[in-house]
């Protein structure tokens, strides 16, 4: 596992870094032996470090792969972090996080944003809207490669609401500014998930997401389910949520 | 340097480690129904777990949401209300929030939900009005259809709006489970800051700070 990463840094440095170490101590042997044994002692070196790398990083991936597996993802297009701690059993899950403004109603604004994802390859498993110029929120999920999934929310609402919320917009909103802001958080599953898919959602687990997982977006997003004055909240499917902090997972 | 290498390790000695059984199957079934919860609609979770650095002190699960409706408060709160109401939480109390409540401010309200393991969760909603002011005009369709049309004629006439947050809570597993009130009845529009007569409070809450103060 990873708990010995220590706190807030990024993952590439600290898969590479544990590596260099064990090779390092495999490397440097007490001095004053025969070569052939020296061979041996190398050699044993590298199958307790084959061995330890695939333990602590789950199904033999590291951090910094789930991170890249979800960068090379058509959509979104965004920068992915990997910050977060690692005390007390939590761990960091890759992420990429994007903000843009749209001058459509919320609706409208995030039927474009999950155009682009279903596109790529992300199936809507779960849609919250409600009237014309309310907050809408879908969650779209995809599996990657090598058992790692990775979740997405989609959610566009005036930008004070934003502000409100606590999100930083890029300009205010009003006559001049944007009508609507869409945002995109996209999480992947980190090494830990593939240990123990506890955390995981229900519909990417067992191989999900099976057929018949998406839902039909045309409830929520067409125009004509946008009835003006309507403040009865409604959704479709289940909500598929992935946190950028995971864990702690139970022990075993 | 070695006294500051010294200083370190003692510190880093004191911080007391996450017990083993911080998190059990039971934080994570609950956890997993939380998530699931199409009414909260989480845009944050977390797993009840150990309070890292503290003497022996957990903390109970939590999934938070947050989201804009359009609509009078009252009308909000009944609409919110409904909705929770599909997926098994019923209403245990709810308060005025102090003198802010009567001129907009927030409304609380405390529901519970049976959970598959028979504690329960606790949910407190509060509705206050949001600062971004009347509803702007819609843009008009590019192919405009009769519904979009309308819809489009329906809004930007100053409907207010209001934020809606959600915080849903399950205890760690270490933790009793929440003080349930009876389940009757709670008039949430009879509130005092809501037009009715009936005071700032009605209804319980607080389940789980009666837990907290065992």
């Amino acid at each position: 596992m990873s708990g010995g990463e220590g706190r807030t840094r990024r993952s590439s440095v600290v898969a590479r870094g544990a590596d260099r170490q064990i090779v390092a101590a495999v490397l440097e042997p007490a001095g004053g032996r025969r070569r052939g044994a020296r061979r041996r002692a190398v050699g044993a070196g590298v199958l307790i470090a084959a061995v330890l790398g695939a333990a602590g990083c789950g199904h033999g991936v590291s951090r910094q792969h789930t991170a890249d597996l979800l960068g090379g993802q058509v959509w979104p297009v965004g920068s992915v972090t990997v910050d977060g701690t690692t005390d007390g059993g939590r761990f960091p899950r890759p992420s990429i996080i994007t903000l843009s403004d749209s001058g459509a109603t919320p609706a409208r604004a995030v039927a474009g944003a999950v155009d682009d994802a279903v596109a790529a390859g992300w199936i809507p498993v779960y849609a919250r809207c409600a009237g014309p110029d309310d907050e809408v929120v879908v969650h779209v999920v995809r599996r990657l490669e090598e058992g790692a999934v990775a979740v997405a929310t989609i959610a566009a609402a005036d930008p004070a609401v934003l502000r409100h919320e606590g999100i930083g917009v890029g300009r205010p909103g009003g006559q001049d500014g944007p009508r609507t802001v869409v945002r995109i958080s996209a999480v992947s599953s980190a090494p830990e998930d593939l240990d123990d898919d506890a955390f995981i959602p229900a519909v990417l687990r067992d191989g999900g997401p099976g057929p018949g997982a998406g839902i039909d977006l045309d409830d929520c997003l067409a125009p004509a389910a946008q009835e003006p004055g309507a403040v009865a909240p409604r959704w479709i499917g289940t909500p598929a949520v992935l946190p950028r902090e995971g864990g702690p997972l139970p022990a075993r | 340097m070695a006294e500051l290498a010294l200083a370190v390790a003692l510190v880093g000695a004191c911080v007391p480690s996450a017990p083993a059984d911080q998190t059990t199957a039971v934080d994570v079934e609950r956890y997993q129904e939380l998530a699931a919860d199409p009414w909260i609609g989480a845009d944050d979770i977390r797993v009840a777990r150990y309070r890292f650095g503290s003497n022996k002190l957990f903390d109970d699960g939590l999934a938070s949401a947050q989201r804009q409706v359009t609509g009078e408060r009252t009308d909000v709160l009944t609409a919110e209300i409904a909705a929770a109401a599909t997926v098994g939480w019923w209403v245990a109390g709810a308060t005025c929030d102090g003198a802010r409540a009567a001129s907009g401010g927030g409304v609380s309200v405390e529901l519970v939900r049976a959970l598959a393991d028979g504690s329960s969760a606790v949910a407190t909603m509060t509705v206050t009005a949001s600062d971004r002011g009347p509803t702007p005009m819609a843009p008009a369709p590019v192919a405009p259809t009769p519904s979009a049309t309308s819809a489009a004629a329906g809004v930007g006439d100053g409907a207010t709006s209001q934020i809606v947050s959600v915080v849903a809570e399950v205890p760690h597993h270490s933790h009793p489970d929440p003080a349930v009130p009876d389940r009757v009845p709670v008039d949430v529009a009879s509130l005092t800051c809501l037009g009715g007569s009936a005071g700032g409070t009605v209804g319980q809450v607080g389940a789980f700070e009666r837990v907290r103060d065992r």
